[in-house]
């Protein structure tokens, strides 16, 4: 049997461009949900993330950026002094919009600390981001870090000069809509104002050193499944003229039943000892984390180092190591905002806004701060999703985000309006592209958003609250 | 191109717009539903039209698309073009409409737009419909084999006479609409002239039938000048001289009575305008054309705020200042900015040619083929009826009968209803109104003003691709609205007029910058459209002319 291609890889593209949405569908959701705003303005987000990334990847090609350059990856002194201003202001204009000059000298914090200490450590992490950046580019992580932190410190402007304006008049929603749709438009015309319409692309390093040798990670590499009477194959190989085997992992059943047997015992442990509390490791997460664990060291315990000869059954799936990395990065950032809202005053204060505003600004909570972290994570997440979104797709172009617009609002109320249902909206809805795409014969890739419009357009009909949603 | 033919192209488009402001129009502005997919529709309709006046698709060629009626004699006519379009968006509006009106207003306007949107994208990648990404081209707009015209042909003279009857027409019945709110005076002088005296006579109908007897009269009469002598100068300069009387007559109405100061602070501000633009034109290097024009710019609107803080007056005709301020900058540039060019060149002749050209706007100067005169100080002039003023005139008819229709249509108790849905669903219901049918009504009728409105499009811009329905149209539709006033029919006249005017200026000033950076400078021009949208949401909600105020609505309380 020859390896194709099949639904097991649509399935995993499915999770890569799930992951790419539930970025953008977080600061969505977020936004959405306590700050009442739809935001037609987020696919730009999602955009701007992108093209701030290309002044520290390939500052060479962008319009007005040219003094500042030797080549078309790298920059002068000025380019780098230029680079680590930017950095180290947006940093602060984050902290700023937290609260204003008291944030900056340490006002934000859960605990009490004395301004000087404050300021310090806030202009001690701008310089040391600073330099990360002003140091580090071309390089495509460190790019990354820095259309984050600008999306960061500009995002928040939309709330504070313009929504913050028409919530004080009692704008009808229908208004906010229109103000958001226009916003959506000076950001996306405000960007080709200075990139002009030609697409471009991200330089990514491409090879790593890798056990002993050296990885091509932006190359797709084939992995075969080969199911049989033996057991599990699971062979990788390079794609190419080369077409290397990089590595061969075989299990017999038994060992499979072994694995997930403990597994399985291991969830169920977890999940009883965590049950009942409220920590930022609940029961279900200490559930999934402690199976996959499992899984993950039973793989590498019971390798065995060959294929299997007569397979029933095989797959191919075709990807490369920074796209699946992207997902590694999408589940790190949902991570820590997982950490943020369990664990952090600040994100207790957002799920107690969230819930009822008037019972928060009751009790104390700062919902200015609220709304202003909200839409600070909308831009730190959305410009991750973008830079992602202009990597895994390779072609970078004024609409890129806004082409994500639907299937985001898909996800998002698909999922309910909430930061875990649009993380789970997402991942539906980007499996349902990837899938459908696959299994609807003669349909061609450009019906991927209308796949998620299908999706979002069943939502509303049969349960417009979602999934987890609904009182 | 002289001035007077930019200003029928500007008009081209503000009819064009304006009919899919009206679509948005009902939509919005009298049954509050955000429709972000307006330009579906209006897409839909551009393409129904273009696919029934083509001519058959030839296989084997490179284009590929699906009907294509342009040989069958009668319904391959654009008449039949522009009502399949019309029926079919209404069609569909009301299809979409079905699912999708019971949602709450923001998953309603989600919805449209991933519709609009996914209407484009199956535009663009089955190419078997309308020749895939690649343009639908091939088809010609109207009666356009009859042109260049022949004024010797009773067909082509009759052509003439049309847009004479359509010009003649529009232009009296707003003179004689004028005319009622002021007795005497230049305005009644001139709309007697303009009716032949007629205006005497109380006609069934009212004023619109006497304007349009006026015309009709004034048509036939040229009709029989064009066979007898072939004299277009002379029927297009009665008919400039027309239009530039009940212009000015209007002008002077409406801001001469206002103060000197105000008047002179207008004038000035429209002055300031044009020098903050200079540097555009004179700089040399592109840094300093940026600066000096955004910082002229700033200055000038610093100007201008800071008065409105100091002066009373000021701050109450700030509108005003801006209206006259913009005029008196059109002003300019049509009569003036034309005239440097030879006047530098010390070309008297040339000077005469231009000012002839902009003042006789009727008639299309220049070019090889049409009737010749020789005219004293100028030398030899060609003058024509140019296709762009026979579809001008086809467009403002379309555009007013739409209009009539629509006011009619809500100044109705249907009108009323739609105007209640939009206040209070619950309390209409209440009276056994379904709020559900009319809010599809309003949908149908909406989307079909913007399947005309892709209809003339097809026609005006004689091919089309997917970018025909892009998003970017519908926020501009938006705009108009806005700028216009919600629910307000002429508003929307006048938010396409000036959304326009802003577009064919800044073209213009586009094209002073080096080429590469054309892109950048549209792009930069969408930009400050979206921010005057935000301070319009903000300061002015209700446009310029006010929301819509219908007969139908006021509440007389018995005195």
């Amino acid at each position: 049997m020859v390896a194709e291609t099949g639904l097991l890889n649509a399935v995993l593209t499915g999770i890569v461009t799930g992951s790419v949405i539930a970025l953008g569908a977080i600061g969505l959701a977020l936004v959405y949900d306590i700050a009442d705003v739809p935001n037609f303005a987020h696919g730009d987000i999602l955009t701007l993330g992108a093209y701030v990334a290309l002044l520290v990847n390939v500052p060479g090609t962008v319009p007005g950026f040219g003094p500042l350059t030797a080549g078309p990856r790298s920059l002068t002194a000025a380019g780098q002094a230029v680079l680590f201003v930017l950095t180290a202001v947006s940093v602060l204009a984050i902290v700023y919009h937290l609260g204003g000059r008291r944030a900056l000298a340490g006002g934000w914090w859960g605990i009490d600390v004395s301004p000087p200490v404050g300021l310090g450590v806030h202009a001690g992490v701008a310089v040391a981001l600073g330099a990360l950046v002003a140091f580090g580019a071309p390089s495509f992580l460190v790019a990354l870090v820095f259309a984050t932190l600008v999306a960061g410190a500009l995002i928040p402007v939309m709330e504070s000069r313009v929504f913050r304006k028409f919530r004080a008049r009692e704008a009808s929603l229908a208004m906010m809509l229109i103000v958001s749709l226009a916003l959506s438009f000076i950001l996306r015309y405000g960007i080709q104002t200075v990139f002009g319409g030609q697409i471009r692309r991200y330089q990514v390093d491409s090879t790593i050193p890798f056990g002993g040798g050296v990885l091509d990670i932006t190359q797709a590499k084939n992995v075969d499944l080969a199911l049989g009477t033996g057991g599990l194959s699971v062979a990788v190989r390079e794609t190419g003229n080369a077409a290397t085997q990089l590595l061969a992992l075989r299990y017999g059943w038994l060992e499979i039943l072994a694995i997930l047997t403990v597994a399985a015992l291991i969830g169920v442990a977890g999940y009883r000892r965590r049950q009942g509390t409220a920590a930022v490791i609940g029961p279900r997460l200490a559930a999934s984390v402690g199976a996959l664990g499992a899984i993950g060291v039973g793989g590498v315990v019971f390798a065995g180092g060959s294929t299997l000869a007569d397979p029933a059954f095989i797959t191919r799936v075709d990807s490369s190591p920074l796209k699946l990395a992207t997902i590694g990065v999408a589940l790190l950032m949902m991570t820590l905002l997982h950490y943020l809202l369990r664990a952090t005053t600040l994100g207790k204060a957002m799920r107690a806004t969230s819930d009822n505003r008037d019972l928060a600004m009751i009790r104390g909570i700062n919902t200015r701060r609220v709304m202003m972290s909200v839409w600070i994570i909308a831009g730190l997440f959305g410009a991750v999703g973008g830079v992602l979104l202009g990597f895994v797709f390779a072609n970078i172009t004024i609409n890129l985000g806004f082409n994500l617009l639907i299937p985001m609002f898909a996800g998002v109320i698909l999922g309910g309006i909430s930061v875990y249902g649009a993380i789970l909206g997402s991942y539906i809805v980007g499996l349902a592209m990837e899938v459908g795409i696959y299994a609807i014969p003669g349909l061609d890739t450009t019906y991927r958003m209308p796949v998620a419009f299908v999706v979002l357009l069943l939502v509303l009909l049969i349960k417009p609250e979602g999934i987890t949603g609904g009182n | 191109m002289a001035a007077a033919d930019i200003l029928v192209s500007f008009l081209l488009l503000v009819a064009i717009y304006s009919i899919l402001s009206f679509g948005l129009n009902i939509k919005f502005g009298h049954a509050g539903l955000l429709d972000f997919g307006h330009v579906a529709f209006f897409l839909v309709g551009a393409y129904a039209a273009a696919l029934v006046v083509i001519p058959p698709d030839t296989p084997g060629d490179f284009t590929r698309y699906v009907i294509g009626l342009g040989d069958v004699p009668v319904v391959g006519t654009w008449l039949i073009a522009v009502v399949v379009a019309a029926v079919v968006a209404g069609v569909i509006g009301g299809l979409v409409a079905l699912p999708t009106i019971r949602l709450r207003e923001d998953y309603l306007a989600i919805t449209l737009l991933g519709v609009s949107v996914i209407f484009q994208r199956v535009i663009q990648s089955e190419s078997w419909l309308a020749n895939g990404p690649d343009a639908l081209r091939g088809y010609s707009p109207p009666l356009q084999d009859l042109f260049p015209l022949e004024m010797g042909l009773v067909s082509d003279a009759l052509v003439v006479g049309i847009v004479v009857f359509v010009v003649w027409g529009v232009l009296s019945t707003v003179v004689l609409i004028q005319s009622r709110r002021s007795q005497g005076g230049s305005r009644t002088i001139v709309a007697r002239l303009g009716t032949l005296g007629l205006d005497r006579i109380a006609l069934p109908g009212g004023r619109t039938t006497t304007a349009l007897l006026a015309a009709g009269m004034v048509a036939l009469a040229s009709v029989g000048l064009l066979l007898a002598t072939g004299g277009l100068l002379i029927v297009g300069a009665v008919v400039s001289v027309y239009g530039w009387a009940v212009l000015f007559v209007e002008l002077y109405q409406r801001y001469g009575g206002l103060p000197r100061r105000t008047l002179a602070a207008g004038t000035a501000l429209g002055t300031g305008l044009l020098v903050a633009l200079l540097p555009l034109p004179l700089a040399g290097s592109l840094w300093l054309q940026v600066v000096g024009t955004l910082g002229l710019l700033a200055g000038l609107i610093g100007v201008y705020y800071h008065s409105l803080q100091r002066a009373d007056w000021a701050r109450e005709a700030k509108l005003t200042l801006v209206a006259i301020g913009g005029l008196w900058f059109v002003g300019i540039w049509y009569f003036l900015l034309p005239v440097l060019g030879p006047l530098g060149d010390g070309d008297l002749g040339g000077v005469i040619a231009t000012l002839l050209a902009n003042l006789v706007w009727f008639v299309q100067f220049g070019g090889d083929v049409g009737v010749s005169y020789a005219i004293a100080l100028v030398g030899d002039v060609t003058v024509k009826l140019g296709y762009a003023r026979f579809q001008l005139a086809l467009f403002v008819a379309v555009m007013l009968a739409a209009y009539v229709v629509l006011e009619s249509a809500v100044n109705s108790p249907f009108g009323r209803v739609l105007r209640a849905i939009r206040n209070d669903e619950a309390v209409v219901q209440s009276l056994g109104k379904n709020p559900f049918v009319y809010k599809t009504q309003a949908m149908i009728i909406g989307s079909a003003l913007a399947g005309v409105a892709g209809a003339l499009w097809a026609m005006y811009s004689q091919g089309l691709t997917f970018r025909t329905g892009e998003p970017r149209i519908t926020f501009i539709a938006l705009l108009i609205v806005f700028i216009g006033g919600l629910g307000n029919n002429r508003g929307m006249v006048l938010g396409a007029a000036v959304f326009w005017a802003f577009q064919q200026a800044t073209s213009q000033l586009a094209g002073y910058f080096p080429t590469g950076l054309r892109e950048n400078v549209l792009a930069f021009r969408l930009v400050v459209i979206g921010v005057l949208f935000l301070l319009i949401l903000y300061y002015r909600p209700e446009g310029l002319l006010g929301r819509g105020r219908y007969e139908a609505d006021t509440e007389v309380d018995s005195s």
